[in-house]
């Protein structure tokens, strides 16, 4: 059952976590994009 | 190099492609919960519903790679090269977890890591070209020249990727890996978690695609607005980034 977890458990915190550094980036990017624009 | 065209809203894609993947992610957890335990592996063999829907989800991103390279080769416009490198990071991902959750598999059932079978190290291969495929993006400055040198690699890596689907049948018998999924191969009651997996790794793919891309178009956004603001001093190409 370990190995079961644990090939779950890296595939829900990798794409999970992919997804938000995405979502961060977005974010920045956009902060910046909107003050560079001004 | 083309301009951007106007698109359709990312907001929209992003919220329809998330709203997939939370329905498809609801589905798949309980048709894998209530997955019928095979009767020789038990219950390891449970990750063959995230490990080849991953598969799945790396061959699509290089699939997409390939046709982004090859329309920006015929179009020139800066959208479909943002495409092939976005896809070509989340294919990384997804191939990344297929080589971490294989040898999971693998130690709980052959004993071991990992073994230089013909499937395996082309699995690693592919990982290894489209990895190169990001640095080479990352160490070169955004530029056309770039862009058309990666779109042509991009269309190049893609030879490896049916190569690796058909590898057991190359290997002719040799092969420790499990023979591809047919009709009728999976026991009664496993095919619906795997077709759940299967779409929840495609979803999953598309949301983060979306995301992906979006990031990229702001990117170029900023690139070209530094472009304008150094402008009369510079001057020369125009770069982007993806």
């Amino acid at each position: 059952m370990g190995y079961v977890i644990a090939a779950y458990g890296i595939v829900g915190v990798a794409i999970g976590g992919y997804a938000l550094v995405l979502a961060w980036e977005r974010r920045a990017l956009l902060n910046t994009v909107r003050s560079a624009g001004k | 190099m083309t301009p951007d065209q106007p698109q359709a809203s990312p907001t929209a894609l992003r919220r329809i492609t998330a709203a997939l993947f939370a329905v498809a992610l609801l589905l798949w957890a309980t048709a894998v919960w209530q997955a019928p335990l095979d009767s020789v592996q038990g219950v390891i063999q449970k990750i063959l519903y995230v490990h080849v829907p991953c598969a799945f989800a790396a061959y699509l991103g290089f699939a997409l790679t390939a046709l982004g390279g090859a329309l920006y080769l015929w179009r020139g416009e800066e959208r479909y090269d943002r495409l092939a490198a976005s896809s070509a990071e989340v294919g990384v991902v997804f191939c990344t977890l297929v080589l971490l959750t294989g040898p999971i598999w693998a130690k709980g059932t052959w004993g071991r890591w990992w073994s230089w079978d013909l499937r395996l190290t082309l699995t690693l291969l592919l990982y290894l070209i489209y990895v190169a495929y990001l640095l080479l993006r990352s160490f070169t400055e955004g530029s056309e020249r770039t862009a058309r040198f990666a779109a042509v690699y991009g269309i190049a890596g893609l030879a490896v990727v049916p190569l690796n689907y058909f590898a057991i049948k190359i290997a002719g018998g040799r092969s420790i890996h499990p023979q591809n999924l047919g009709s009728g191969s999976l026991g009664a009651g496993m095919g619906w978690p795997f077709v759940a997996g299967v779409a929840t790794a495609l979803a999953a793919f598309a949301y983060l695609l979306v995301r992906r891309v979006e990031v990229g178009a702001l990117r170029s956004e900023l690139a070209r607005l530094e472009v304008d603001a150094a402008e009369g001093e510079a001057g020369g190409a125009v770069s982007w980034d993806t």
